[in-house]
């Protein structure tokens, strides 16, 4: 008889095809190092949107879905840049404080609406992403308004300064790597266990004595304190802010990733982040068939790969053993 | 005679105008069998849903061993000890019948921080205890055969077993049972009288349960609490119950019918 299923959830050990993958994961890794400006670009892109997409995945592998995710990263962003320039904080403390910041919104704001079902949590997220814009169009005394904040410095870390793209890359992918590697940890712990098991069905998993209600909390703070982190990390590389760099078609963007990447793998965030941050720039020319590019992308994703581009390779290994067979 | 486990004073729940409990009162003490029957539309799933915290009652009270329990939420009385099975086959259809023991266990496994988030204060089990645990549910419930077949692929009276032993899984004191036989067949719903005997005699478990499979609930039962249009008109031992006029009246109709 086999041992129990516990020990062999899916992901839990590396098979041949598990190790070409990383191989190649790593290969790709190192590339921008050795490419052009332009690939190093995307790749320190492709590694902050991975930060940004993991944290909405924590959201929504408890059940909901949020409209507003770019607020959060604009939070971190704009705290963590405030905190810079008028306390004169240096960069890991500021974007702590920018992640705090996030995460204390995030809990305010979770706490009210978190009971909230369905299609309604995702309204009321969207209406907060939109409510953030305004606020930071408005408060022009300490956001800059609509012309944002420009000159933000390069992040320095113990003296170190992450000024230039290769440099950064480094730092990004850094972050990448650990936002990656938390939640595998998490979603290999009972806790994450917990959060599976009332996304798929809240009513018993609140009957058999978890609290739904602050088990969501929680993954909603992380999640939001994790897309602040990441802002923090992008207002340096952009050196500058403003509202419409987290209007609601971002939080889209961030939605998108994680539909095609693969909601329910913690690799979904990655492959999707690597899929569609390129996207928009090889394709400058045609930014209004973009979008119904998008669009097309998701509703086939959906039908024939719901569980996204992450799941392929389980696709491949159960048509294979069909095959076999 | 022991202190009630249950008590439940005056609950009241309205929906609008409509007011499905009113005032209902009974108690339950540690290891009896008690049975919540009557017609439909008589607020029996109501009581329950108010009793569990899944809905706050608009009066009255619930005391789980000496506890306010009302207003929920649900994880706060499971925290306590009373756990509650669904009406409907409820179980995570994706995962393996271990798989829903293993997630019906999460509340105590989690550590201290996150148990706490959970809402789950005691019961608490270390991660070299989960395996010996889950057989034993799995025993329990003769699910061991089951073990590694995913739920949503059984059968309905399976699903229905696995319902109770995912609340199991979770350490009541007390389980409140919605309907378990409701869709089983004969020989099912006789596995079913066994299986709740032996979690009374065995694992010295109280019972609540709200059925009506009458032959169930009349073998079953040392105490029935006989609830219409969101009031009780009769309490007392099965007998006592069926030969109860008002019972027979509002629910039970014709004698032979009670004998079923």
């Amino acid at each position: 008889m086999t041992t129990l299923a516990l020990a062999a959830r899916p992901g839990g050990r590396v098979g041949p095809l598990g190790m070409a993958g990383l191989v190649l994961l790593a290969a790709l890794a190192a590339l921008p190092w050795f490419s052009g400006a332009f690939v190093q670009h995307l790749a320190v892109l492709v590694c902050l949107n991975a930060v940004m997409v993991s944290g909405l995945a924590l959201v929504a592998r408890c059940g909901q879905l949020s409209l507003g995710h770019a607020a959060f990263v604009a939070i971190g962003a704009y705290a963590s840049v405030l905190a810079a320039r008028h306390w004169g904080l240096s960069f890991l403390p500021a974007m702590l404080l920018g992640a705090l910041a996030s995460a204390l919104v995030a809990l305010l704001l979770g706490w009210a609406i978190l009971r909230l079902r369905g299609v309604y949590f995702v309204l009321v997220t969207f209406a907060f992403g939109e409510l953030l814009r305004l606020a930071l169009l408005d408060g022009a005394a300490l956001t800059g308004g609509a012309n944002g904040i420009a000159g933000i410095g390069a992040a320095q870390v113990f003296g170190f300064a992450f000024d230039t793209r290769e440099r950064f890359y480094g730092l990004a992918l850094a972050a990448a790597l650990l936002s990656l590697w938390m939640l595998h940890a998490l979603f290999r712990r009972p806790l994450g266990h917990a959060m599976d098991a009332l996304a798929d069905n809240p009513a018993l998993a609140e009957s058999t004595g978890l609290n739904v209600h602050r088990i969501q909390l929680l993954a909603f703070v992380a999640g939001c304190a994790l897309a602040a982190a990441a802002g923090a990390l992008q207002s340096r590389y952009i050196g500058y802010v403003s509202p419409e760099s987290f209007n609601t078609s971002v939080s889209i963007g961030f939605i998108i990733m994680l539909v095609i990447g693969g909601r329910r793998s913690v690799w979904g965030p990655l492959v999707g982040a690597m899929v569609l941050t390129p996207l928009p720039e090889l394709f400058r020319g045609a930014v209004q068939t973009q979008h119904i590019f998008y669009g097309a992308a998701l509703i086939v994703i959906l039908r024939f790969l719901p569980d996204g581009l992450a799941s392929l390779p389980r696709r491949a290994r159960q048509l294979w053993s069909r095959d076999a067979a | 005679m022991s202190a009630p486990l249950l008590q439940v004073e005056g609950l009241s729940r309205s929906f609008g105008g409509l007011a499905a409990l009113r005032g209902l009162s009974f108690e339950v003490r540690e290891g009896e069998i008690v049975g919540l029957i009557g017609p439909n539309g008589a607020g029996k799933t109501t009581a329950f849903n108010v009793i569990s915290g899944t809905l706050p009652p608009t009066g009255g009270r619930v005391r789980f061993a000496g506890h306010d329990i009302a207003g929920g939420p649900p994880s706060k009385a499971v925290a306590r000890g009373l756990v509650r099975t669904f009406q409907s086959a409820t179980s995570y259809p994706e995962e393996t019948v271990a798989g829903n023991v293993y997630r019906g266990l999460l509340s105590r496994i989690l550590g201290t921080v996150p148990r706490g988030l959970a809402g789950r204060e005691d019961g608490g089990l270390p991660a070299s205890g989960v395996q010996a645990e889950m057989l034993r549910i799995l025993d329990l419930t003769d699910l061991r055969a089951w073990r590694d077949a995913p739920a949503g692929g059984l059968a309905y009276g399976l699903q229905k077993r696995l319902g109770i032993a995912v609340a199991l899984a979770a350490h009541p004191r007390m389980l409140l049972l919605d309907e378990p036989a409701a869709g089983l067949n004969h020989e099912e719903c006789n596995e079913l009288g066994r299986l709740l005997r032996r979690l009374r005699d065995e694992e010295g478990l109280t019972l609540l349960l709200v059925e009506h499979h009458m032959a169930l609930v009349m073998a079953l039962c040392q105490r029935i609490v006989v609830l219409v249009q969101g009031e009780k008109i009769a309490q007392g031992a099965p007998d006592a119950v069926r030969a109860n006029p008002a019972v027979i009246e509002a629910y039970l109709g014709a004698p032979d019918y009670a004998h079923a």
